[in-house]
């Protein structure tokens, strides 16, 4: 069907938290260019599996393959394969104590992924692109919600990511900031970054991913198109939860 | 008026018996100079040990990881904060050091050991007070533990310490006036020996307390302003 690679491989994947089964058995592929949009009910275990694909959370079972390399493998370098995965938090998760530029600039200079002044260019030239030029030399405390997401999903930029894993990007903002980072996220996916996406905007599901996955109790229950997903998607659980929803 | 002008020649009288004749002052600055030299070391020391416990402790609660360094912190610190520092200290003068004959190296030693407790509980609690969310935001950018305990959760960490960190210096620099029962001729001492050459119950005493007041009021008044201006940069 599809004649790439998948950049990520998930094989029967569980997570316990003790006996609480969280994941439970989920396998997928993500492929470059997707933008797969997690939906499902709180609780249901959509952060957590997020967070399994990047190795914030240890899983307890099965395997994922980011580039064909085994991140459950404790023997790969989680943290070179992490360079390729970049996450955007609910909340943000910028660094208070260095300034907007410093919050892009620390990760790459760090690695020194090119020269410094590569890497400051190229925050600024991002910083242009989400129009938040103005507040490269403010602190974090000094901005808006949506400011602060925008500029969270530039530092994940920064690194040149493969994929980015985004984790209800909107949730803790007013609603009037929640289209602006919308529109970021809109953006990218146009340009062809591969997102995955925890969100429950079904507007932007419907309008951006190419594929809709349904999450429920830790069991992923269904996926489509979003055309399909939202209209006539025959899974009895999904229909009850959009029909909460929408 | 009488008893006013009584009054200030007698205090005239007594500063210049206590301060004036056989430059007795001279124990006091040569105190002050050595209560601030205890004080520096022990600092530094404490710095430096306290910030490696508090980031082995640190690193135990937050990944179950250094087991066996994190009982001996652990161990340590509760030795230290459940014995006098004066004990401690004669423990090190008379028994581990036995053989010194410099008391402020002692001293500096001991105090520093003893505050390297304090101030590593003080660190791990403003450690532990930075939001999970920061080191997950830097693990996810690839940067690994060190690399962001380092750029990420210490330097916040430790700003959030530093008002009480002040405090803690504040505290030491009182406590070390116990120095003199290890030989040492710190400001407290050498009040004590001018007291023992005139005999005059009061002056010396006043004098060194008026001395401790005056350090420690300066210490808090740039503790307080360093607070202020961490204050208003964030958040
Ligand atoms: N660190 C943890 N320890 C124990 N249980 C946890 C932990 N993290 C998550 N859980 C549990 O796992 C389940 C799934 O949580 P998760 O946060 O993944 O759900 P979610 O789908 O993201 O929900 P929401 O929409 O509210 O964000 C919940 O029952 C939660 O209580
Ligand atoms: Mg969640």
């Amino acid at each position: 069907m599809r004649d790439n690679m998948p950049i990520i491989r998930v094989e029967g994947i569980t997570k316990k938290f003790n006996d609480n089964i969280v994941i439970d058995n989920i396998s997928t592929n993500i492929y470059k260019n997707d933008c797969l949009c997690i939906v499902g009910p709180s609780g249901g275990g959509k952060s957590t599996f997020l967070r399994c694909i990047n190795g914030l959370e240890d899983v307890s079972n099965g395997k994922i393959y980011i580039d064909d390399l085994d991140i459950t493998d404790k023997k790969n370098d989680i943290n070179s394969i992490r360079k390729k995965i970049g996450m955007v938090f609910q909340h943000f998760n910028l660094f208070p104590h260095l300034t907007i530029l410093k919050n892009l600039t620390l990760a790459p200079e760090i690695f020194k992924k090119n020269n410094k002044k590569e890497i400051e260019e190229k925050a600024i030239a991002l910083l242009n692109r989400v129009g938040l030029f103005d507040k490269k030399d403010t602190y974090p405390s000094m901005l808006s919600g949506g400011q602060k997401q925008r500029v969270a999903i530039v530092r994940s930029l920064m690194m040149d990511p493969e994929v980015i894993l985004f984790d209800e990007p909107t949730s803790a903002l007013d609603p009037e900031m929640v289209l602006e980072v919308l529109d970021v996220m809109r953006e990218l996916a146009s340009t062809g970054m591969t997102m995955v996406v925890v969100t429950h905007e079904m507007g932007f599901a419907k309008e951006v991913a190419n594929r809709v996955m349904f999450l429920e109790n830790g069991k992923f229950l269904y996926e489509a198109a979003p055309d399909v997903f939202f209209n006539k998607g025959e899974n009895e659980r999904l229909k009850l939860f959009l029909s909460k929803i929408l | 008026m009488e008893i006013f002008n009584n009054i200030i020649l007698t205090i005239k009288k007594s500063l210049k018996l206590n301060l004036i004749d056989e430059n007795r002052y001279i124990y006091l600055v040569e105190g002050l100079v050595n209560t601030i030299t205890i004080t520096l070391g022990a600092m530094v020391i404490g710095i430096f040990f306290g910030i490696i416990i508090a980031i082995i402790r640190t690193t135990y609660e937050n990944t179950k990881k250094l087991k066996i360094l994190n009982f001996i912190c652990s161990l340590y610190i509760t030795v230290i904060r459940g014995t006098p520092v004066v004990v401690q200290l004669m423990i090190l003068f008379f028994c581990v050091f036995a053989s010194a004959t410099n008391g402020i190296f002692v001293a500096i030693i001991g105090f520093g050991l003893n505050s390297t407790a304090y101030i590593a509980e003080i660190f791990r609690s403003g450690l532990m007070s930075i939001d999970k969310g920061q080191m997950e935001a830097g693990r996810s950018l690839g940067m690994n533990y060190i690399q962001t305990m380092w750029h990420i959760i210490i330097p916040q960490g430790f700003k959030i310490s530093l008002p009480t960190l002040c405090n803690e210096f504040i505290a030491l620099i009182k406590e070390t006036a116990v120095a003199g029962y290890v030989a040492v001729e710190d400001l407290t001492k050498g009040g004590g020996i001018i007291r023992s050459r005139t005999y005059a119950p009061w002056t010396p005493f006043i004098i060194v307390a008026i001395i401790y007041l005056i350090i420690t009021s300066i210490m808090s008044y740039f503790s307080k302003k360093l607070e202020r201006r961490l204050k208003k940069n964030e958040r």
